[in-house]
């Protein structure tokens, strides 16, 4: 166990400096003038230049920069943004509570919607709730995330009144976080529903459950003791890796929905081509989705007994 | 007629797939008496483990019809009788093994939680307790430190001892009857040795009945009291082991004899037999065997011969059955 | 985040198609019963999918739209008079006019074009990448192997839209007509083939130990023919599926980055940039916002529900 939890590490290290050099490398390298690349296309007066310069020790060899970048992303120092000059890192924080927030209401949606109709369909499979689901859950996926939001904005929001069509905190509260959670949580959640479906239809055909019937268990208990146990390792797996992916799509979602988390921080920065404030949100938002992926590997350690003795 | 502890009963069962419907047991018999092992054997594809599955009430419905036949233990219909009544059967009276033990068992959870499963659930026996059973059955069978190993999980043990506490689980109700659906068939020579002299010696102290599945003749000698011989969903020959060993009364047996290596003839070609197994969705006319069979004539291919009774309890469905016992 | 990362990961330990289905039983009297072999019994399954004939329709029709915009409107999607903004659907223009007073069903058939381009370029680089690499990876083995395995997780730790974000907005915009977009093309290939590259590897590797190809090595063949005559053709089928998949997945992140205005700008037109532009007026008519919206998701849908269909079709345990 001990052994897989420090090579998970080593190679979520490896992974770490890897990604951090991907997006550092596209950011400031891949176009000539990095300060262009920040700043977008609004002319830049020689104080900001000088200012970025300083900022972004741009006079200094590459890895230098580099270096300087990954130890500010581990420090929590990420600089100050471009329009206004606050901190991003303090920015940051006080979005980042209303992203939380609104991944929770997307989760709460995958584990309860999505798994509850994915073990349904799984146990009975053919049938006509499978059918239904399994389109239903192809048309989320084939629909854009974007598309299905303002769709439903128009429809749930515009037109029928019962959702508000862009959040207030104080006006809304909870409630308003409820349709962009869905939509937030859309695509995972029809994922949720295939994998859990598949799990379970294949695990019901194992030979294990075959012995548990041979042994005079009841029906409900091979279900629910013997079949979900497995089924859901992979389902839990996904869930966890999910997480991190539900803080990316935010920022298609609080675009929509005016939500002011670190999503609508991010479309705002790309809207006004804060190239510092970019490049920051995506790097936290990398390192979070590897984090969860580590979460995620030490629980399929503790979930399935095999792993631990790899 | 109804005195034997489980009797079957000219079974019949179809799968009815996409593709046709295959009658993969047709009008199979044959029973067992308390203490004694009836070894049933045949290639894959011949419904011996289809008529195990049906036995124990296992069998994946659909594909798999039940078309006729009865199935009883000690007297009663298993067939007629209500799920709830025949689950409590399950385990309790008949139990079953089958071939991979490491995929017959559920991985995530220790061999001692399965071991002593169906006596927490089915038996309503406290935690501790169960467990004590479990170390004793694990006694039984002859895994050692077997105490130690209670919490250990299924690919922690080696082939031979994972069938052993796949055993261990199956005799955890005391059952009066023991299906081993080929238990040694994924197991090193040496070791399929030592499984099959721990069945023999189990059923002798526990008086079961055990019916032991195999496609290998080599395994059953020592073992069996009868041999069912099974090809194409029927039993083609039924006789007391002796007998079968010292003269086949059907061209199938002795085609399974002559493919077993034997110290006495070193040096011979072994012989096999010729073609495969045919496709039940459209099996061949007249007996199912006469592609394969070296005696075959052109009546072969219009009459299914009927089960010919040869005295003795022994059975053979062959046309020439006479001409092969006494010619 | 991205779709096809999210279906292929439910499905990526199916999709392994065998060899091909075995000849009738030899010596057997009856015949008749020909086993037919995978792929011929997945084609036969296919057929009779309606999913399978509608989403082929539909990617047919979206395929001519884009090669031929012409056939479907003779109106200019670029001449824009604001004097008929958002005017309503009339004889002219069956859909009405946007914001800027374009022909809501003009732009729509255009966009066409940009959206098929962009999906089919991304997937043929991100596929040429996946069959290369994890040809390589899987044929060699160790270290090559190891090394591949390593990129590829690193590159899955980004999320493809995050990843095109950054490099879209460090890269530049790119110029003219085509800079624009083979600069997408290229972002969402080099992002995008990690899925494909780890099913090829797993069927490279699965096809190595077939007896054929032992063959083929021991009659002398070198490791590219083998690789190219004997490996590649029975990798291919499962990967083709996640392409497809892929290719539905790549149109909805062009359309997503140019929704959020860092993707594709005038004067090529993206049903995504569309999108973006009517939303901000829906109250006022939702029409210029719902047509590119129904055309783009409807081209989506159907990639995903065709490799879904073929997938279905070459997965015998799903039978």
């Amino acid at each position: 166990m001990l052994r897989y939890i420090i090579r998970r590490l080593l190679q979520m290290v490896l992974a770490f400096f890897g990604t951090t050099l991907i997006v550092y490398y596209m950011m400031f390298q891949a176009s000539g003038d990095p300060i262009q690349a920040l700043a977008g296309e609004k002319p830049v007066n020689e104080a900001v230049r000088a200012k970025l310069t300083a900022e972004y020790h741009l006079d200094e060899p590459f890895l230098v920069r580099y270096w300087y970048y990954v130890k500010g992303l581990l420090t929590g120092d990420l600089g100050n943004s471009l329009s206004g000059g606050r901190p991003i890192a303090e920015v940051l924080a006080e979005r980042w509570p209303t992203t939380a927030n609104l991944a929770l209401y997307a989760f709460i949606f995958v584990v309860i919607l999505g798994v509850g109709a994915g073990v349904i369909a799984g146990i009975r499979r053919g049938g006509i709730f499978d059918n239904t689901t399994l389109l239903l859950t192809l048309v989320v996926i084939g629909i854009p995330s974007f598309v299905l939001g303002l769709t439903l904005q128009l429809g749930l929001g515009v037109k029928a009144g019962i959702f508000p069509v862009t959040y207030m905190e104080e006006r809304d509260g909870q409630f308003g976080l409820i349709l962009p959670g869905f939509i937030l949580g859309s695509l995972a959640l029809a994922t949720a529903v295939r994998l859990t479906r598949t799990s379970v239809a294949e695990n019901l055909r194992a030979d294990y459950v075959r012995t548990a019937k041979a042994k005079g268990l009841a029906k409900r208990r091979i279900t629910i003791v013997h079949v979900l146990r497995n089924s859901l390792i992979p389902v839990v797996t996904f869930l966890g890796i999910e997480i991190g992916n539900l803080m990316g799509g935010a920022i298609i979602t609080e675009g929509i929905f005016n939500v002011q988390g670190v999503g609508f921080e991010l479309k705002k920065a790309i809207d006004i081509e804060d190239g510092p404030m970019v490049v920051s949100i995506v790097s936290i938002l990398v390192v979070i989705y590897l984090l969860a992926n580590l979460l995620v590997d030490i629980l399929y350690a503790v979930l399935d007994p095999r792993i631990r003795y790899e | 007629m109804s005195n034997h502890l489980l009797e079957v009963d000219n079974l019949h069962i179809e799968f009815r797939t996409r593709d046709g419907v295959a009658k993969v047991i047709n009008g199979v018999s044959y029973h067992l008496d308390p203490g004694e092992t009836l070894a049933v054997l045949g290639e894959s594809g011949s419904g011996k483990s289809v008529t195990a599955q049906a036995i124990m009430g296992i069998l994946d419905m659909p594909p798999g019809v039940i078309t006729n036949g009865e199935i009883r233990y000690e007297g009663r219909n298993l067939l007629t009788m209500p799920e709830e009544e025949r689950r409590r059967l399950r385990g309790k009276e008949i139990a079953m093994i089958f071939q991979d033990a490491l995929s017959a068992l559920n991985p995530v959870y220790s061999v001692g939680f399965q071991i002593s499963e169906t006596l927490r659930r089915n038996e309503g026996v406290a935690k501790d307790v169960a467990m004590k059973r479990a170390v004793e059955l694990m006694d039984l069978v002859k895994i050692p430190a077997a105490k130690d190993r209670l919490k250990n999980y299924p690919h922690e043990f080696s082939g031979g001892m994972r069938q052993r506490v796949m055993i261990a689980m199956s005799l955890a109700q005391n059952p009066k009857v023991l299906i081993a659906d080929e238990p040694t068939t994924a197991l090193d020579v040496t070791v399929q040795a030592q499984i099959m002299d721990l069945l023999a010696e189990l059923r002798r102290e526990l008086d079961m009945g055990l019916i032991l599945i195999t496609h290998d003749l080599g395994v059953v000698a020592d073992v069996a009291d009868r041999i069912a011989v099974m090809y194409a969903g029927r039993i083609v020959e039924h006789a007391d082991v002796h007998s079968i060993y010292a003269k086949p009364a059907h061209p199938y047996t002795q085609g399974l004899l002559d493919s077993i290596p034997r110290l006495d003839s070193k040096g011979h070609e072994l012989s096999t037999i010729k073609g495969l197994p045919p496709n039940l969705l459209r099996p061949p006319s007249g007996c199912a065997f006469h592609p394969r069979c070296p005696m075959a004539q052109q009546v072969c291919q219009e009459k299914v011969p009927p089960s010919l009774n040869l005295g003795g309890g022994r059975t053979s469905a062959c046309l020439f059955a006479e001409e092969i016992l006494h010619g | 985040m991205s779709d096809f990362e999210t279906v292929a990961a439910t499905e990526n330990h199916a999709a392994t198609p065998g060899p091909a289905g075995e000849p009738g039983a030899p010596g057997q009297p009856d015949n008749t019963s020909k086993v037919r072999s995978l792929a011929g019994d997945a084609w036969h399954d296919l057929r009779r999918k309606p999913i399978f004939i509608i989403s082929s329709l539909i990617i047919l029709v979206m395929v001519v739209m884009a090669a031929f915009p012409t056939l479907f409107t003779s109106a200019d999607p670029r001449s824009c008079e604001l004097g008929r903004s958002m005017k309503g659907p009339s004889g002219d223009a069956i859909f009405g006019y946007n914001l800027q007073g374009c022909d809501v069903f003009a732009r729509t058939v255009h966009g066409a074009s940009t959206s098929i381009q962009v999906g089919l370029y991304s997937t043929i680089l991100a596929g040429v990448l996946a069959v290369v690499i994890g040809m390589l990876a899987g044929f060699y083995g160790g270290i090559l192997d190891a090394i591949l395995a390593r990129i590829i997780d690193i590159i899955l730790g980004i999320p493809l839209l995050l990843a095109a974000i950054v490099a879209l907005k460090g890269a530049g915009k790119g110029e003219g007509y085509w800079g624009p977009l083979l600069l997408i093309v290229f972002i969402l290939g080099i992002f995008g083939w990690t899925t494909a590259a780890r099913i090829v590897r797993s069927s490279v590797i699965s096809a190595k130990q077939q007896d054929y190809v032992h063959a083929a090595k021991m009659l002398g063949a070198s490791n590219s023919r083998i690789m190219v005559r004997h490996i590649l053709p029975n990798a291919m089928a499962p990967v083709i599926v996640v392409l497809t998949i892929a290719l539905g997945a790549f149109i909805t992140a062009e359309a997503t980055l140019s929704f959020l205005g860092v993707g594709l700008q005038d004067p090529i037109i993206s049903w995504g940039k569309d999108i973006s532009e009517a939303a901000k007026r829906v109250r006022d008519n939702a029409v210029p916002m719902l047509v590119p919206s129904t055309f783009l998701s409807l081209t989506v849908l159907s990639f995903i529900m065709l490799g879904d269909a073929v997938r279905e079709a070459f997965d015998p345990r799903l039978r």
